[in-house]
């Protein structure tokens, strides 16, 4: 019996589907170049000139981009996750230690170990480093993935998962490689601790669960299989243009794309936006300033979105409906079709973190794949930054405060004296 | 209040809760259909303490904008509001029991209702924090034999019940043997479309059909039976009524499979139905539940014959017992 939920075998988009007009021989070339790319659910990969990146349960078989300073964290978590079977190993007992749930590689391999051990004198120390050295492979992550994340994210990481259909915010699709929350200028693709962080921590407001309660491992293999998806979304779209373009998909052209996007995401050029450390104090004239900029329709002109009171959606997020002109429609959109509706700032809750530094990350960065632009790459005539970082924490601090009630005087009197 | 007899009760109270319990369960299986009729089985993370690491509410205080956030979260949460008070319904009962209920009979019952009503909850709370669809799949298919238990156990602790007669007649015995079947005729319908529900196949839906017609003539055939058995006889009044119940519900229940039926070409045409066409399925299951309750009740009533006095009026009972004499 098949539920619903439960993984299938990777297929095409709804998209992809309806672009190349049902035509079965084309669908089937363009999933063929997918399967040979990244593999399949049961056993995805992902391949370039020959060197599988993240096919392993160890380490030492772990994506390049895994920096060594997370490797601590790694074996701390690791020893942790599998505390039992550690203590179990340090007793001299290796019966019946696995399989284990959504880890399939590191069943296969830890049984692969105990029969090539041999009765080594130094097995028992062979397994303590198996363990502490576990970093999921795409085949566990995607297991994993199957598990936690498919009922919203769905099957390829469309967004389109079970849930997915009353859930609101829509679950995220990977497909396109846009994600709305990391630290990165100017719209590249996320770094691999946007993604750890954000499945760490979960999404305040939406749907999205914290994911704390698996190990740093289960994590970071989790984002892997989600770059794995983007980069499939990303090179499907490319393949379905080309096969629309009346171009054979042979194998250059296939491995061309797919070279293209694995370079994108691996080799991309990437300026990371962190906050100050250091947060200056709230006062009068900072929220005084945060008001201007919040309401200069010659610079930030934050009120067209969120309205003049913060509680959002302003004007500039409505406009007449192309077919009735006469009524108002909500014209905003995301990259993914759906409605990007500015938020509520007077509620307190972010989505990215309600701390100081996150909000200043957000209104630096904007939000990708949404009309929420960031304002630190606003500039003057002259190529100077049109905000400085003072005024971006005046703003940081205006934001806060449209929640807070000991400011509440303040700004009913700063909307009072407003022109 | 009068203590109850080895063999009878006459306490209304005991009843009252677990009928109550009966009813409570009616939005539970109703919020519960919806879920997976809208596949919202896991729009909230986390059973007890809800968002862990992300707000850690504690299931009764999860706040009021995150329950209305989006309909998934909407339904589940309501869902499980709807169970924790079934299940505090079904703890008051046994309460109930055990302090006017002398019977051992009735205590066992109530227990056994509390018993399915924690067994289900607990099937639903690993359902989500196992992330299951196998679970999710036990889960909906047990709902509608926890339900049918919770009305047997408001039957059984009715005074009314109580001090009805046992029938010893072969009609009766005819009557029961014809209401078992087709009390399995009911579920194995039921777990058709659970199945199909869950899996979505359409050798589900062949299977459900099929099953539908066996059970359908069953189902009148019992309640034709039923309503013969009452006739000219007053001591079994209930069970016309019992009949005519189960002729409306069927004929309900028909009407509610077609529209479902439409609902699923849809999906197959990959026409998105609306979130309100969902309404046709979900009811559908739950006047499901409702005919297989119904059917396990007047099956229970089938060898029972009473009068309208009896069970109210024991002192009655007790004077037209010395007059005859």
């Amino acid at each position: 019996m098949e539920f619903r939920g439960e993984p299938k075998s990777l297929g095409l988009s709804e998209m992809s589907s309806k672009a190349l007009g049902g035509d079965e021989a084309q669908s089937q070339a363009v999933l063929d170049a997918l399967v040979q790319l990244f593999g399949t659910v049961d056993a995805p990969r992902l391949d370039s000139e020959g060197q599988s990146w993240n096919s392993g349960s160890q380490l030492s078989k772990a994506p390049a981009d895994l920096a060594s300073e997370w490797l601590a964290e790694l074996r701390a978590g690791n020893r942790k996750r599998f505390e039992e079977e550690l203590a179990q190993i340090a007793r001299g007992d290796f019966d019946d230690l696995g399989p284990w749930k959504w880890a399939p590689q590191l069943s296969e391999d830890w049984e692969a170990l105990i029969e090539n051990a041999g009765g080594a004198s130094d097995f028992g120390e062979q397994a303590q480093r198996f363990f502490s050295d576990y970093y999921p492979g795409l085949r566990d992550s995607a297991a994993l993935y199957g598990n936690k994340c498919l009922h919203c994210h769905g099957n390829e990481g469309g967004g389109d998962g079970p849930t997915a259909r009353t859930a609101r915010p829509f679950p995220r699709d990977f497909r396109l490689g846009i994600f709305k929350y990391d630290n990165i200028r100017d719209g590249e693709r996320p770094e691999r601790e946007d993604l750890v962080r954000v499945i760490t921590s979960g999404i305040e407001g939406t749907g999205m669960p914290s994911m704390a309660q698996l190990s740093p491992a289960q994590v970071h293999g989790l984002a892997d299989f989600v770059r794995l998806l983007a980069m499939r979304g990303e090179v499907e779209e490319r393949l379905v243009l080309d096969v629309e373009d009346g171009l054979e998909l042979n194998e250059s052209r296939v491995q061309s794309e797919f070279a293209d996007i694995l370079g994108i995401w691996r080799d991309g050029v990437r300026e990371r936006l962190e906050a100050p450390t250091e947060v200056p104090q709230v006062d009068e004239a900072r929220l005084r300033r945060g008001f201007e900029i919040f309401h200069d329709r010659t610079s930030a002109n934050c009120a067209s979105c969120h309205g003049t009171a913060g509680k959002g959606p302003g004007p500039a997020a409505f406009g007449p409906s192309p077919n009735e002109p006469e009524t108002d429609i909500h014209l905003l959109r995301d990259a993914w079709g759906h409605e990007a509706i500015p938020s509520d700032l007077t509620t307190g809750r972010f989505r990215h973190g309600s701390s100081p530094g996150s909000i200043y990350e957000r209104l630096a960065l904007g939000i990708d794949g949404t009309p929420m632009a960031g304002i630190a790459q606003s500039t003057k005539a002259d190529g100077t930054p049109l905000f400085s970082e003072d005024d971006l924490w005046s703003l940081v601090h205006y934001v806060r405060a449209l929640s807070d009630p000991e400011w509440r005087e303040l700004l009913s009197r700063l909307e009072s004296e407003a022109p | 209040m009068t203590p109850s007899s080895p063999q009878t009760s006459t306490n209304p109270w005991p009843y009252r809760w677990a009928f109550a319990t009966w009813l409570a369960a009616i939005p539970l299986l109703l919020f519960g259909g919806t879920i997976t009729t809208l596949d919202a089985g896991m729009s909230i993370d986390g059973w007890w303490i809800l968002e862990p690491g992300r707000g850690d509410h504690f299931l009764l205080f999860y706040p009021i904008e995150k329950w209305f956030r989006d309909l998934g979260t909407f339904s589940e949460h309501t869902h499980r509001l709807f169970g924790i008070l079934v299940g505090n319904l079904a703890i008051v009962t046994v309460i109930a029991t055990w302090w006017k209920d002398s019977r051992k009979s009735a205590r066992f019952s109530a227990l056994a209702a509390l018993s399915a009503v924690c067994l289900q909850g607990w099937l639903g709370g690993s359902r989500v924090l196992e992330s299951s669809p196998q679970l999710a799949f036990l889960h909906g298919a047990l709902a509608q034999i926890v339900f049918a238990i919770l009305a047997w156990n408001a039957i059984y602790l009715s005074p009314r019940f109580s001090a009805s007669d046992k029938n010893q007649g072969a009609e009766s015995a005819t009557l029961r043997n014809l209401g078992v079947l087709a009390i399995l005729g009911t579920y194995a319908t039921i777990f058709a479309g659970t199945w199909l529900r869950h899996a979505f196949s359409h050798g589900a839906l062949g299977v459900h059909i099929l099953l539908v017609i066996g059970a359908t003539l069953l189902v009148f055939l019992f309640a034709a039976k039923l309503k013969a058995a009452s006739t000219n006889d007053p001591t079994k009044a209930h069970l016309r009524s019992a009949a005519r119940r189960l002729h409306a519900l069927l004929g309900l229940q028909i009407l509610l499979g077609i529209a479902s039926f439409w609902v699923i070409v849809m999906v197959t045409e990959n026409l998105a139905p609306d979130v309100h066409h969902s309404v046709y399925p979900t009811l559908h299951v739950l006047f499901g539940a409702l005919i297989f309750s119904q059917v396990v009740v007047a099956t229970l009533w089938s060898r029972r014959a009473c009068t309208s006095d009896r069970g109210r009026h024991p002192e009655l009972e007790a004077a037209a017992m010395e007059a005859s004499a």
